[in-house]
């Protein structure tokens, strides 16, 4: 057996802070994951878990008021926390390619599509000339199966569809074949056929670009789709690693159960498992297990002692004590009707 | 109403102390100043600061350090009535605009550039060269000035928020105009409109003190700062106190303002568009 | 006492009209304590209809019905009773609650408003909504800032309720939320349709939603309905083709599955083509030809209750969609 390849990006117990008010609070509290060249590595969570924070983590970026507090980003073996500003503008956006939720927020709503697409070529001197940097967009327009590129590269972005715009901001990220593409919730507010187009449009370029992705989505159905494997956190710690077949086979969380439960009962699936009670709420999580307050099977013992990945199968990690006295998974989904 | 701004800047915390010594002189000002401010030869003319004259006196001797604390008040009376009638009809008209839309605002908002295309200075001399100068004219002038701007702003303002959900909520439900004037929009517009009139306070004190130097202020002997700039001006030299006790009560009161005026601001979350006038 | 909103009628042709507008000749009706789903991508008209159904839009031609009594009238010239009984909740949680009051403020004023109730009973009312949507009573001295996007929406419904409406307007209130957040709240709609009778309107584009709470549902496409059905029946073949593009399109909640197919994607850049005779002509995997584009698509009935507008006959549909 070979030995696996180095990782893209190796996570190593990554901490981030948060100002509040009056003091730093920890959100993204010791995360570790790497992702291997081509493969895509899914995260998912209920918003507020620190899944956002930890895709700007890798980009070696913090938001406002925000710090990191520990841990290492290695990017090919460089540490993106400890990367001096100007080296790591070179990596970003040419090395790292990065989709954020809304793709509005990432143009530019004064500049025609197709010179924001140019200008970013540019910028990182992947184009030598102008006609050049003119050729690269518009095949990269088509690329995003965006019909007609000429046209669309005139427009200015608000008068592009929500989908056509993502499209456009994925042709940014991907201008200069960035080894790892973040996307941060790319299809979290547009329509189930343009999420499914969006979709289906990134297993096509991950064939045709080769580069590692890390995909974060609140929606475990969207990341089954597109991920080889799935991390999923909870209140800014990982809780269950595993490819994401076993996950879905077999998991072990209570929370992961919860999530795929509600995932199905949302469907209309009727569950084998309990729903997820209550809310994530920062301000009341215990010493031990934080997912004890929520979980079905807490005992006292999960609130006094914190839990951490433990091995539990082939790449299958587990952040609970209590997982092998849990009843036995739920069945994969039959798909019902459809 | 402090509950809102938890944490204020330094400077914010500091100019405010400012701010409220300036109202404790203007409103208690009258009962310890030494000197009435419009008796002359209250000391010999021209006198230096001493122990009896605190800031000396004047061409008139006139005691300076009662001028200027008396002038307090009409600075402040001036610019804050100026204000506060300019910003009430203003938000209340951007607030209205905003709300219905539609032709009424196209209207209205036609008249606002016009008003705003019209040169300050040059009108304020022209209405008071024409009706002559008093408080009153000059008060309502600054308010004429400041009604089409805050108007302009809170109107900005209040279109945000009536795009907003609860808005529609509240008009499904049937609520007036008016309940949703101000129970819904101006709660959320108030930030605004409190920037404004802080904003909106510095240039009248330096508006009013520009026309009182320029002599279209309250008439002499009223102690008025700008007018008292202008009368010490020829006497700079034999008694520069006379100019810069009134300079820097100006100063005083326009810089703490601006601070002030920062600080609110970043705490409600405003932008302060200081290029504006 | 059945309540029906035909909207529209079908004959509203609208050819001569200068610009198409956002709906066209859409009818359906609502029984007490159904819930129907109108199912449609943005921009198909989702919106405009519960705007229409509220008052807040006037409609070009049509009728709406509500319990017998036309209500084609703005909001302003409706009784109180019926603005009382028809509530709205919107999608988005943060745009919908006043960011400057606190929850008994916000709950409480349609309280104050519809029942002319203050004090100590407004507040008990709040209390006990509260509890309805399955918060604590003492949220009600909270902002909405302190809330998370899940709690929001549980407030706007106790919003809503605090009128004690027979039919509430529900505009994609699910879409801007968590998985884990939607099923608690699909809990929560159907205990209350149980406990109160209510009707329900739920705009959603998304079909698992759709699936898991709707008793009827009408899909919209670019402001045409093209099929209408219970929920079994829209939910199994003869599918309209679009209806069937809804469906491939769907995540599925298990892996190993293969990518949804790419839907076809025909005319992206709106509105610069006309709209054709069945406007989802240009995008349709099983388009006939230019009948199509020429001619207005036909209803056709599969069932008493099932009804598809195709050119394609149901039954053919049928055995084309049979997998």
């Amino acid at each position: 057996m070979r030995g696996p390849p180095a990782p893209v990006i190796d996570v190593d117990s990554l901490i981030v802070d948060f100002w509040d008010r009056r003091r730093w609070t920890n959100v993204v509290h010791g995360v570790s994951f790497h992702i291997f060249p081509g493969e895509t590595l899914g995260m998912a969570g209920e918003s507020g878990c620190g899944k956002s924070t930890t895709a700007y983590a890798l980009l070696g970026y913090h938001r406002p008021m925000s710090r990191f507090n520990g841990g290492a980003v290695r990017f090919l073996g460089r540490d993106l926390l400890r990367l001096p500003a100007r080296e790591l503008q070179k990596i970003r956006g040419a090395e790292i390619g990065f989709v954020p939720q809304n793709p509005a927020t990432a143009l530019n709503p004064s500049m025609p599509v197709g010179h924001q697409v140019m200008e970013s070529l540019e910028a990182h001197g992947a184009c030598a000339t102008r006609r050049e940097a003119e050729d690269r967009c518009l095949g990269l327009f088509a690329d995003m199966g965006l019909p007609r590129p000429k046209v669309v590269a005139g427009r200015y972005p608000h008068q592009l569809s929500g989908g056509q715009q993502q499209r456009v901001v994925l042709a940014m990220a991907l201008a200069c074949h960035p080894t790892l593409l973040v996307l941060d919730e790319p299809t979290t507010g547009l329509d189930v056929t343009t999420q499914a187009r969006i979709l289906s449009l990134l297993a096509r370029l991950r064939a045709r670009y080769g580069m590692a992705m890390f995909y974060v989505s609140h929606n475990l159905g969207v990341l089954a789709q597109v991920c080889n494997r799935i991390t999923v956190m909870y209140a800014g710690e990982l809780i269950e690693v595993a490819s994401t077949a076993e996950l879905f086979r077999n998991p072990g969380h209570p929370y992961t159960r919860g999530l795929i439960a509600s995932l199905q009962q949302v469907s209309g699936f009727v569950g084998t498992q309990p729903l997820l009670r209550g809310l994530l709420r920062r301000d009341a999580l215990p010493l031990g297990c934080r997912f004890a307050p929520r979980c079905e099977y807490s005992q006292p013992g999960c609130f006094t002692s914190p839990q951490s990945l433990a091995t539990v199968g082939d790449g299958h990690e587990v952040a609970c004590w209590r997982w092998p006295d849990i009843p036995a998974g739920t069945d994969p989904a039959d798909k019902g009707t459809v | 109403m402090l509950a809102w701004f938890p944490e204020w800047p330094l400077s914010a915390l500091i100019a405010g102390s400012i701010l409220v010594l300036h109202g404790v002189i203007a409103l208690t000002g009258p009962m310890w100043a030494p000197y009435s401010p419009t008796k002359i030869l209250v000391g010999q003319p021209f006198a230096s600061p001493s122990t009896a004259h605190l800031l000396g006196t004047d061409n008139l001797g006139r005691d300076v350090f009662s001028r200027v604390v008396y002038g307090e008040r009409t600075v402040l009376t001036l610019s804050l009535s100026a204000t506060g009638l300019g910003v009430l009809c203003g938000a209340s008209l951007g607030l209205v605009t905003g709300y219905a839309r539609g032709w009424l605002d196209e209207v209205v908002m036609r008249i606002i550039d016009i008003m705003i295309s019209i040169p300050p200075l040059i009108l304020a001399l022209l209405v008071i060269s024409a009706l002559g100068s008093s408080p009153l004219l000059l008060v309502l002038t600054v308010a004429f000035f400041y009604v089409p701007r805050v108007a302009r702003v809170v109107r900005a303002a209040t279109l945000r928020v009536v795009m907003e959900d609860f808005v529609t909520i509240a008009r499904a439900r049937g609520e007036s105009a008016w309940s949703i004037a101000h129970k819904e929009l101006l709660p959320n517009v108030i930030g605004t409109v409190l920037v404004e009139f802080a904003i909106r306070s510095g240039y009248a004190v330096i508006f009013i003190g520009s026309m009182g130097f320029l002599g279209f202020g309250p008439p002499p002997p009223t102690p008025e700062w700008g007018l008292m700039v202008n009368q010490g001006r020829e006497y700079i030299v034999t008694a520069p106190w006379a100019v810069v006790a009134p300079a820097v009560g100006i100063a005083s009161l326009v810089v703490p303002l601006n601070l002030f005026t920062d600080g609110m601001a970043r705490l409600l979350g405003q932008s302060v568009p200081w290029e504006r006038h | 006492m059945p309540r029906g909103y035909p909207e529209r009628p079908q004959t509203g042709e609208s050819d001569q009209l200068p610009a198409k507008p956002a709906v066209r000749g859409v009818s359906f009706s609502i029984s007490p304590g159904e819930t129907l789903a109108l199912v449609g991508e943005s921009g198909s008209g989702k919106s405009t209809i519960v705007r229409a159904i509220a008052g807040l839009l006037a409609p070009t031609r049509g009728r709406l019905v509500f319990d017998g009594q036309d209500i084609t009238l703005p909001v302003e010239r409706r009784t109180k009773e019926l603005r009382r009984q028809i509530q709205l909740i919107l999608q988005n949680p943060d745009a919908s609650l006043n960011p400057r009051h606190r929850l008994w403020r916000i709950i409480g004023r349609p309280i104050e408003f519809f029942f002319r109730t203050s004090g100590r009973e407004q507040q008990r009312g709040v209390a006990e909504l509260l509890e309805t949507v399955q918060l604590d009573a003492g949220y009600m001295w909270r902002m909405p800032s302190d809330l998370s996007g899940g709690e929001r929406q549980r407030v706007a419904i106790a919003r809503a309720l605090a009128a004690r409406p027979k039919l509430l307007l529900c505009d994609e209130i699910l879409s801007a939320l968590d998985v884990s957040v939607q099923a608690g709240i699909l809990n929560l709609l159907r205990a209350l349709q149980a406990g109160h009778g209510l009707s329900f309107l739920f705009i959603s584009h998304d079909l698992a939603v759709v699936r898991s709470l709707a008793h009827r549902v009408a899909v919209l496409y670019q402001g045409e309905l093209c099929e209408v059905g219970g929920v079994r029946e829209v939910f199994s073949p003869p599918f309209h083709p679009y209806t069937e593009v809804l469906f491939r399109a769907q995540p599925v909640p298990a892996p190993g599955e293969d990518l949804p197919t790419d839907v076809p994607s025909g005319s992206e850049l709106e509105g610069e083509e006309a709209v054709p005779a069945c406007p989802f002509a240009p995008r349709c995997p099983r388009k006939v030809g230019s009948i199509c584009d020429r001619v207005p698509p036909p209803w056709s009935t599969v069932s008493a209750t099932h009804a598809i507008r195709c050119h394609i006959p149901g039954g053919e549909l049928a055995k084309l969609q049979a997998i």
